[in-house]
């Protein structure tokens, strides 16, 4: 795979992102409680969707260190979560799938398994969804439904959660009515989508933390700089190692040969607790600044918090994992 | 964009050469087998008989071939690259003695001679480093220079071709075990903080040199007050050039991050697992399921930090400062291992290993840089701050 196009599209991505998701129109989707559908028709202009999907299916088939760099990006300028979703599911499950249908044309909306939740049985579930959107892909650990929206037994519910604006919502259908997508692929294509989660939290802790240390170099008290304060100083730093380790997460997953599901599960656990700080960090950096609604700090805070919840909750997180050593030692 | 995609790429950050996973399948493999059948069992709780025996062990594994693999072969190294380096922590921390004896030499002075050293250098010093014949030791902290290293007030200075040293060196960790001691003096009296340092390479045995053993908290002799009254070095057992010891301490310091932090986490992984077998045979893993995860994903992502340090170690692309980031999680990791034991076994796990390694986390945050000098190089280093 040619080893610069995910720069390139990282790029057109960053330019895009920094034009259409201004602080203000962030804020302004947070508060109406719905997504962006300007954004997120532009979004779909670049191809986000083939992206992830193989070049013999007729996607660009970018390898998964190049796709984190698009994550990353995304991370940075708090991409809808949505779009983050048709780039690592829709795409490559859809494509794959018995009809082989391109999901273009169609709206799509998306939910997706925790790590270690349980098999997706038909009931309902949280999906992502946009306005008119009129098919919804459920994705499960091995195989995924296809939701017609349409049906009269469809019910989508908006639960716009703690980070309101990217079209949160329950999901209601009819099992039976829906189409079973699987394929040998499926659970390689849910692994990568939980590291692109990874390279979008070393997106969004990396930005805040540039954000607190541009805030403290200008901000000043008692007649100097926040920066030069040792206490600030200190704050910082741990950030930025936050940042450093929860990017070694990322770099690690995206070099292994194969995947590696429990690997993925540990360093998910690890850095959600760390991008977390990273972004509590930054709010106490910006003082009062941090706590306004108009300054923004609260979205990145608020983006921590949602992917975490999205890869199954801090505590469920340990406890899958700490299962996990305690199997692999009694099979030793 | 605010930086290259070069520099700020996630997945390009770790070369793919330190290829841990597969390429080394045959290395690892000889190596588990080896490990399996030489496991010299638990080792002494006796501070003198565990040295003895820790020493043993190094000297065994040498013997097999399986230290210094990423040395060059004209120093008795295997070649390899660090990766195997890699796969040695690894597969050492299956075993009873998860730990290399003279780590302070394989992994932190062993490099820097190979770096800066002369040709007679690397020819005298580096063999006994392998087989642990000739132990080594760190001059560095002084009483009235701590965190504050720059200070260091030890003289040495030139006579004839000798080097004249008078001084005094504290928290020397196992000086009475050594050889060799890499000191660091002041050679220039009037130099500037750190321009009139160098380093220099001392026999402990030395007419001159007394070491007084200090008791940590464990009441073990760990470290010394090393004293140096006119103790003579030769010239040629300069590291680097004289006036260069601020510039080689530092490049020292860097080396200590990527193995010699990769082999404290092995032993980490050993004792987790002791952990989760003694929680289960008291019953008590269920209650005990979450704290378990923390410590292994955190495990997991220092091994992370660090395989991306090696990388960088191995292509020359590592960023100074960076590696502060791999001591500062290695403290926080090693003491919340012990602590959370602690916490989880009470009285009826805990035996008196568990209680010694909990007193000895808490100088994981003070050794080679406090965890607050950490955080003084990433703020100035890696934040311009």
């Amino acid at each position: 795979m040619n080893g610069t196009m995910g720069a390139e599209v990282a790029s057109t991505l960053d330019r895009l992102l920094a034009d259409h998701a201004s602080t203000d129109r962030l804020l302004d989707a947070a508060a109406s409680e719905a997504p962006d559908s300007t954004l997120l028709a532009a979004l779909d202009e670049v191809g986000l969707t083939e992206l992830a999907v193989p070049e013999k299916m007729g996607g660009l088939g970018l390898d998964l260190d190049q796709l984190c760099l698009v994550g990353w990006v995304g991370g940075r300028r708090l991409m809808p979560t949505l779009s983050r979703l048709k780039m690592t599911l829709v795409g490559p499950l859809v494509t794959n799938g018995p009809s082989g249908e391109p999901p273009a044309g169609a709206r799509w909306g998306c939910g997706f398994p925790a790590i270690g939740s349980a098999p997706a049985d038909g009931g309902p579930a949280e999906v992502w969804i946009e306005e008119g959107a009129s098919v919804a892909l459920v994705v499960g650990e091995r195989s995924s439904r296809v939701v017609d929206l349409g049906r009269a037994d469809s019910v989508v519910e908006p639960e716009p959660g703690v980070d309101p604006g990217q079209g949160r919502s329950r999901l209601s259908f009819d099992p039976d009515a829906s189409t079973v997508l699987a394929g040998a692929d499926h659970a390689r294509i849910v692994d990568r989508s939980r590291v692109l989660v990874l390279a979008e939290l070393s997106g969004v802790a990396d930005r805040v933390t540039e954000v607190s240390v541009d805030y403290a170099r200008q901000r000043s008290q008692f007649g100097r700089p926040l920066a030069a304060f040792q206490a600030i100083q200190h704050k910082l730093a741990d950030m930025r190692a936050g940042c450093e380790l929860i990017r070694s997460a990322v770099s690690r997953l995206a070099w292994l040969e194969e995947p590696r599901p429990e690997l993925t599960a540990s360093l998910a656990a690890a850095t959600v607790s760390v991008a977390r700080q990273v972004a509590e960090d930054a709010i106490q950096v910006h003082g009062g600044m941090g706590f306004a609604w108009e300054y923004g700090i609260h979205l990145y805070y608020r983006r921590c918090l949602a992917l975490q919840q999205q890869l199954g909750g801090a505590e469920s997180l340990r406890r899958f994992v700490g299962h996990s050593i305690v199997a692999r030692r009694k099979t030793q | 964009m605010q930086a290259p995609f070069s520099s700020i790429v996630p997945g390009s950050v770790l070369p793919p050469t330190l290829g841990v996973e597969s390429e080394l399948q045959d290395l690892r493999l000889d190596l588990r087998q080896w490990l399996e059948k030489n496991d010299p069992g638990p080792q002494p709780f006796e501070y003198e008989a565990r040295m003895a025996a820790l020493t043993r062990w190094q000297r065994q594994i040498h013997g097999a071939g399986f230290i210094g693999l990423s040395w060059p072969t004209e120093f008795g190294g295997a070649g390899m690259g660090l990766a195997a380096e890699a796969v040695l922590c690894q597969e050492l921390a299956a075993t009873s003695m998860p730990q290399l004896i003279n780590r302070l030499a394989l992994y932190t002075w062993g490099p820097t001679i190979l770096s800066r050293g002369t040709p007679a250098q690397k020819a005298r010093f580096l063999p006994g480093m392998l087989d642990a014949s000739e132990m080594w030791c760190q001059g560095f902290s002084e009483p009235d220079a701590g965190s504050d290293l720059a200070a260091v007030r030890t003289r040495a200075q030139v006579s004839g071709d000798v080097l004249v040293v008078d001084g005094q060196k504290v928290w020397t960790s196992r000086a009475e075990l050594s050889k060799w001691n890499a000191l660091l003096v002041r050679t220039d009296p009037e130099g500037a903080r750190h321009s009139g340092l160098s380093v220099l390479i001392v026999d402990m045995g030395s007419p001159g040199v007394t070491v007084r053993p200090l008791l940590q908290m464990l009441g073990e002799p760990h470290f010394s007050e090393v004293f140096f009254d006119g103790v003579e070095v030769p010239l040629e057992n300069v590291l680097g050039g004289l006036g260069n010891g601020w510039d080689v301490s530092m490049e020292a310091m860097a080396y200590e991050r990527g193995l010699f932090v990769l082999e404290r986490t092995t032993g980490l992984r050993r004792r987790l697992a002791d952990l989760v077998d003694r929680l289960d045979a008291l019953g008590k893993i269920d209650g005990a399921l979450a704290s378990l995860g923390v410590l292994v994903s955190k495990l997991d992502l220092l091994d992370a930090q660090v395989f991306r340090t090696l990388g960088h170690q191995e292509n020359g692309t590592l960023v100074p400062g960076s590696s502060s980031v791999d001591k500062l999680f290695l403290a926080d990791v090693y003491q919340e291992i012990f602590a959370t034991a602690f916490d989880h076994l009470s009285d009826e796990g805990l035996d008196e290993g568990w209680i010694h390694d909990l007193l000895e986390s808490r100088s994981v945050s003070i050794y080679s840089g406090t965890s607050e000098i950490q955080r003084n190089v990433i703020a100035r280093q890696l934040l311009g701050l």
